[in-house]
């Protein structure tokens, strides 16, 4: 069995296939082999492997989105009648669109889950502070192409959406310029929208997962809480049996392939709907469920509910590796932190079942 | 612990981001609420008209159509009325107070067909709107290419479910934690100035 300590290695005595042979050609030019790099045991069940299924879900919304790109028109006039012929005309058009949404809900919901998973294992402490960043404004990049996915189709619910983006803008002032309408007073925002949700978002996200890929062979993946660590406190123990890096890979490509399957269920059995086209100056839909917690700030205190509501979740999640400074990561041994997370999270789940019983209330405009 | 030095470091690095942070969230509750377009209730007669066919292919209860017709009065009462046909419009708030929506429907859309047909191309956070259709439900009866999909799907479903378990850990965390020890047993851990550096 391997361990930390004993590099992974293919005895050179061993007879090479043929596909062997062709693969090591290949290898020695592109060096795919540097991949092959142990990592504990634990690391490859399925809660460790969420991070994973969340890169899996983005490569499907990027293949999905290809396709979709190529008949979505990101003009006001046409965007919500371009969705329509996407999912009446187009041949397969339904579905992938289909699959491009619950692939959205979906890597939302593995990334919630990859974090506090994280979070609970206390995988962010030292020296992983810096990798925890970077999962926490991927985080908010997931959020941010949530929202702007929401407003590319152009419905009433998108337009409502971007409403209150727009004002939130204005609400921070300056560092809201980009939202504002008046930044580019000659281009509709939807177009700019369109970039952020094709590009910017999207390009910033795999750029960041490159960053975290990195980050995670540096610092090896961390120590489960429940096993012994190293003598630093800060890794598996040489004594941990290791896999190879790429096999924990082929397990997250078969996860992949049943959370395919499984967004194929969902896209034919409840493909997304297309709202009537908007109109101005009228409030009458819910936002998407995922934001619905804010909004019942937003139906407490008005706008700058959701505002003052998002910004102190990621100013938690920014500051937790700074200010949780015990060393421990088992959860038992971190009551405070326990804590503070379980009346957040319990929080976000009363202001969001509160949301299913409230009616819509205008906001905008008002 | 560490060095009365790195303490202090540490100290300062702390503060130094709880007062960004404390800066970052007092910046955003104090600053001034600029609430919406500054506009209210619009005066364009065609644009409440179109919040009156809003109102219609969101809701067709009494609710719906009770807003609607609220919209329609507005319309008949705004200063701007230019590109809207009155005489159309009294027409669709009697076909809707007799329970014929969808011809109120059609009849509100008709009154502003002079006013869409002048919209200049949107700029901004404008609609673009010029037809309310009604939404476009994504369930329906499955068709024989849905039910090859689906089929298809759970045929992945399977698949990767069963190469993920084939592909699975040799160890449970239970297995390992008996082999390796169980660290929630034995003594917590605390901070040393000894640690080892080159473990990572």
């Amino acid at each position: 069995m391997t361990t930390l300590n004993s590099p992974v290695s293919t005895p050179a005595s061993r007879p090479r296939s043929r596909t062997r042979r062709v693969l090591d050609v290949i290898d020695d030019r592109l060096g795919i082999a540097a991949l092959e790099y142990p990592v504990p045991e634990h690391a490859n069940n399925l809660a460790w492997s969420l991070g994973g299924v969340t890169a899996a879900a983005l490569g499907i919304l990027i293949a999905t989105g290809v396709l979709l790109v190529q008949f979505y028109s990101p003009v006001p006039e046409t965007a919500n009648q371009s969705v329509r012929h996407i999912v009446t005309d187009v041949w397969g058009g339904q579905f992938v669109r289909g699959v491009h949404f619950w692939a959205a809900q979906a890597m939302y919901a593995t990334a919630s889950l990859h974090l506090l998973r994280v979070f609970f294992t206390g995988s962010y402490k030292k020296p992983r502070e810096a990798n925890w960043l970077i999962g926490v404004a991927m985080y908010g990049l997931v959020t941010l192409g949530l929202f702007t996915g929401t407003v590319l189709k152009w419905d009433q619910e998108g337009f409502e959406a971007l409403g209150h983006n727009v004002e939130i803008g204005t609400l921070v002032g300056g560092a809201g310029a980009w939202f504002s309408p008046q930044f580019a007073d000659q281009v509709p925002i939807l177009l700019r929208l369109y970039g952020a949700h094709v590009v910017i978002v999207p390009g910033l996200i795999i750029v960041l997962v490159v960053l975290h890929g990195l980050l995670v062979k540096k610092h090896r993946i961390s120590p489960h809480p429940s096993l012994p660590t190293d003598a630093s406190g800060e890794q598996a123990p040489a004594a941990e049996p290791t896999e190879p890096f790429t096999h924990h890979l082929r397990r997250i490509a078969a996860f992949g392939v049943a959370l395919l399957g499984l967004l194929g269920i969902l896209a034919v059995l409840a493909p997304p709907a297309v709202g009537p086209p908007p109109v101005a100056g009228i409030e009458i839909t819910k936002p998407p469920l995922t934001f619905w917690w804010m909004f019942t700030l937003e139906n407490w205190i008005g706008l700058p509910g959701i505002l003052y509501g998002g910004l102190a979740f990621f100013a938690l999640l920014v500051i937790l590796p700074f200010v949780d400074r015990n060393p421990n990561r088992f959860w038992r041994r971190r009551p405070v932190v326990m804590a503070i997370a379980l009346v957040v999270v319990l929080a976000m789940f009363a202001l969001t079942a509160l949301m299913a019983a409230t009616p819509v209330e205008q906001h905008l405009g008002t | 612990m560490g060095t009365p030095n790195e303490s202090a470091r540490g100290q300062r690095l702390r503060t130094k981001i709880l007062l960004v942070s404390m800066l970052t969230l007092g910046g955003a509750l104090f600053a001034s609420p600029a609430w919406a377009h500054g506009e209210g209730e619009s005066e364009e007669g065609y644009l409440l008209v179109q919040q009156a066919l809003g109102h219609l292919a969101h809701d067709k209860t009494s609710d719906g159509i009770m807003l609607a017709m609220e919209k329609i009065d507005d319309a008949l009462d705004a200063e701007d009325q230019e590109g809207v046909d009155l005489a159309e419009l009294r027409q669709a708030k009697a076909a809707l107070e007799a329970g014929q929506t969808e011809q109120g429907r059609a009849l509100l859309q008709h009154s502003i067909s002079e006013a869409v047909s002048q919209l200049e191309p949107a700029t901004g956070d404008e609609t673009g709107t010029t037809v309310v259709l009604d939404a476009l439900p994504g369930g329906g009866s499955l068709t024989g290419a849905d039910w090859g999909v689906l089929a298809t799907s759970v045929a992945l479903v399977l698949l990767g479910g069963g190469l993920a378990w084939h592909f699975g850990p040799a160890d449970s965390v239970n297995q390992l934690r008996r082999r390796l020890g169980n660290p929630a047993r034995v003594q917590p851990v605390v901070r040393s100035d000894t640690r080892s550096k080159d473990s990572s």
